[in-house]
C-alpha cells in the first residue's frame, strides 16, 4: 500500500532504473503498436474512404457508414446476433446458476470430479465443436434424429430449416461455455459467508427463501460481469455459424463477424463500407464494456 | 428438515449433476467412438453405440493422405503454440512487473496504451492487421502466426495484479545487495509466479491451438497450415467419409485436453480468480 501512495513521486532509485523499465516494456509496446494500434487507426481512417485492393482510395466522408447501415445482409446479421444474445445470455446464466446450486450441495470429491468434466468442452475449439455437431445433428443418421425417430417423432432437418438452424447454433455455444460459467458461479457461491445461511436457518428460512434473499443478491456482481462478457462474446460469434451452417439457410444464422469475414475474402468488393461495419461493432462492444467500468466503480464506492 | 429427506436430496442432486456432466462430455465420446467405426456403423439404423470391431481404417486414411498433411500440421501448430506461450509469458510478465513495481515517466499513459487492447474486438482490426502483415511481407511465415497474438492487455493486467500483492521487502533486500532490476525480476519474481504462468500459459496454448480466423487469412501455403484449417478442409475433402473427419478431429482436440488434465487444478482456480478479481 505504501508503494501505491508514492506512485507519482519519482525517487532517485526510480530514476536510476528508468531505463530498465522502458527496456522491459519495449517489446510489449512495439508489438501492441504494430498489431493493435496501427490496425485500429487504419480501420478508423479507412472507414472514411472508398477503396479496395485494386482501386485508389477516395475520401467519401460518412458514406460508407450509410451504405453499411443500409446493407440488408449486415442488418440481418446484427438482428440475428442480438437474437442470439437475448437467448444465450439469460439461458447460460440461469442454467449455470442452477447447476452451481446443485454443485455446492454435493460432497466435495464428487463436485470436484464434475467440475473437471464440465470444463472440458470449454477447451475444444469452435471449429472442432461444429464438426462434432454436424455429425450429431445429421439428418439421416445423426444420433439426435435417431433418438427422435425412436420417440415417434419424424426427423428434423436441423441445418436446413431457419428456426432449427438458429437452435443448432445456440446449443453448441452453450455447450462450449457452460462449464466455465458454472465454475465461476460455483466460486462465487463458495465465497458467500456461511454465517448468512446459518443465521437464516435459525430464523427458519426455507431453501428457496435463502436463495432469493442471500444467494442472488450476493451473486449480483458475478452475474453482471458474466452477462457483459457473454454479450461481448456472443456479438462476435463466428466459428460455429461459419462451420455449422455457413450463415444459412437464407442467412438465418449470419452474424456480423461472418458477414465481415466473407467480405474480407471477396477482394472484388469495396472494403470501405466493410471496415465501417467493423468500426460500428467496435463502438457497440465498447459501449457494452464501459458498463463493466461503471459496475466496478459503483462497487468500489460502495465498499469505501 | 429431517435427515433422511436431506439424504434423498443429496442423492437426487448427485444424479442430476452426473447426468449433466455426462451430457457435457458425451459429444466428445461420441466423436471418439465414431472414429473407430466403419462407414456403415457410423450412421447405422438402429443406432450402434460401440463399433463391432474397433477399426483403425479412419486413422490410416488421414495419416496416409499426402494431400492433407495432417501430421505436419499437428507439429507446426504445436511449435507455433509453444513459441507463442514462451514469448507471451516473457513479454507480458515483464510489462506486468514494470507497471506493478517501478516508477517512470508516462506510466499512466503507457498503462492505458497496454490495456486498451482488451477492449478492441478482433473483428474490427482483422482486415487492417492483414494489410499490415501483408505490407511487412509476413504472409505465409511462422512469424505471422506467432507474433500478432503474443501481447495481451489481459495478461499484462493479470500479472500486474499478482505482482502488486507481493511484499515490498522482496526488492529492498536484493537492492541492498546491489542486484539490478533485471536480475531481481528473473531471479526473484519469475520463480514466484509459477501459478499465474501456468494459468495464462495454458490459456495461450489453447488459444493458439484453436485459432482459425487469423491463420485462414494469412496462411495459404500447406507448409504452415494450422490444425483447425486442416480440420476445416477435411470437412470438404472427406465430405462423404465422416469416420475420417471424426478421427482427425479427435486427434486435434487431444493436446489441449491433455494440457488441461495436467494443470486442471490451477486452471480451474484461474477461472475463478479471473472472474472475481
Amino acid at each position: 500500500m505504501k508503494r501505491r501512495k508514492s506512485q507519482n513521486k519519482i525517487t532517485s532509485i526510480d530514476k536510476r532504473d528508468m531505463k530498465t523499465a522502458y527496456i522491459m516494456l519495449l517489446p510489449a509496446i512495439i508489438m501492441l503498436t504494430i498489431f493493435v494500434i496501427v490496425p485500429l487507426i487504419m480501420a478508423l481512417q479507412k472507414s472514411f474512404y472508398d477503396w479496395n485492393f485494386y482501386i485508389d482510395s477516395e475520401f467519401v466522408g460518412l458514406k460508407n457508414y450509410k451504405i453499411i447501415v443500409n446493407t440488408v445482409y449486415f442488418q440481418k446479421a446484427v438482428v440475428n446476433v442480438i437474437k442470439f444474445v437475448v437467448i444465450i445470455v439469460p439461458l447460460m446464466i440461469l442454467v449455470s446458476f442452477l447447476f452451481a446450486n446443485v454443485l455446492v450441495n454435493l460432497n466435495k470429491k464428487l463436485s470436484a470430479v464434475i467440475r473437471t468434466m464440465i470444463y472440458i468442452p470449454g477447451i475444444v475449439s469452435g471449429i472442432a465443436t461444429s464438426v462434432i455437431f454436424i455429425f450429431v445433428l445429421d439428418y439421416k443418421g445423426g444420433i439426435i434424429n435417431q433418438i427422435l425417430m425412436k420417440l415417434g417423432h419424424s426427423r428434423v432437418a436441423f441445418l436446413n430449416d431457419p428456426f432449427w438452424a438458429a437452435i443448432s447454433v445456440i446449443i453448441p455455444s452453450i455447450w462450449l461455455g457452460l462449464g466455465g460459467n458454472t465454475i465461476l458461479m460455483y466460486a462465487g457461491m463458495m465465497n458467500i459467508p456461511t454465517e448468512y445461511y446459518e443465521a437464516a436457518s435459525v430464523d427458519g428460512a426455507s431453501a428457496l427463501k435463502k436463495m432469493i434473499h442471500i444467494t442472488i443478491p450476493q451473486m449480483r456482481n458475478i452475474v453482471v460481469l458474466m452477462s457483459i462478457g457473454l454479450t461481448a462474446g456472443t456479438l462476435q460469434m463466428f466459428d460455429i455459424p461459419y462451420m455449422l451452417t455457413g450463415g444459412g439457410p437464407s442467412n438465418s444464422t449470419l452474424t456480423p463477424m461472418l458477414y465481415l469475414y466473407n467480405n474480407y475474402r471477396d477482394t472484388s468488393k469495396g472494403m470501405g463500407y466493410t471496415i465501417a461495419g467493423a468500426v460500428l461493432m467496435l463502438i457497440l462492444i465498447a459501449a457494452i464494456n464501459s458498463i463493466v467500468f461503471a459496475v466496478i466503480k459503483s462497487d468500489k464506492s460502495m465498499e469505501g | 428438515m429431517n435427515k433422511t429427506s436431506k439424504k434423498i436430496e443429496k442423492v437426487v442432486f448427485s444424479i442430476i449433476a452426473l447426468i449433466i456432466a455426462f451430457l457435457a462430455i458425451f459429444p466428445l465420446i461420441w466423436m471418439a467412438l465414431a472414429s473407430f467405426k466403419t462407414k456403415k456403423e457410423i450412421f447405422a439404423v438402429p443406432l450402434k453405440i460401440f463399433p463391432e470391431k474397433f477399426t483403425l481404417d479412419n486413422f490410416a486414411v488421414i495419416f496416409g493422405d499426402k494431400s492433407v498433411s495432417f501430421v505436419r500440421s499437428l507439429c507446426v501448430t504445436f511449435i507455433v503454440a509453444v513459441i507463442a506461450v514462451f514469448l507471451s509469458l516473457l513479454i507480458n510478465m515483464m510489462a506486468g512487473y514494470v507497471f506493478a513495481r517501478m516508477n517512470f515517466h508516462f506510466k499512466k499513459f503507457l498503462w492505458v496504451y497496454c490495456i486498451i487492447s482488451m477492449y478492441i474486438p478482433g473483428m474490427t482490426i482483422q482486415l487492417t492487421s492483414f494489410l499490415v502483415v501483408h505490407r511487412l511481407g509476413m504472409l505465409d511465415t511462422l512469424a505471422v502466426l506467432i507474433l500478432p497474438g503474443v501481447v495481451s492487455g489481459y495478461n499484462i493486467f493479470f500479472f500486474r495484479q499478482f505482482f502488486l500483492n507481493m511484499p515490498l521487502s522482496l526488492e529492498e533486500a536484493a537492492m541492498i545487495d546491489g542486484a539490478g532490476r533485471l536480475r531481481i525480476f528473473f531471479n526473484i519474481f519469475v520463480p514466484l509466479t509459477k501459478g499465474p504462468m501456468v494459468v495464462l500459459g495454458a490459456g495461450t496454448f489453447i488459444g493458439y491451438w484453436n485459432s482459425f480466423i487469423w491463420p485462414s487469412m494469412t496462411i495459404t501455403q500447406p507448409r504452415y497450415m494450422q490444425i483447425m484449417q486442416i480440420i476445416r478442409s477435411m470437412r470438404s475433402v472427406y465430405s462423404t467419409n465422416f469416420g475420417a473427419v471424426m478421427a482427425g478431429t479427435s486427434i486435434a482436440v487431444i493436446p489441449p485436453i491433455i494440457l488441461f488434465f495436467i494443470f486442471q487444478k490451477q486452471i480451474v482456480e484461474g477461472v475463478v480468480l479471473s472472474g472475481i478479481k
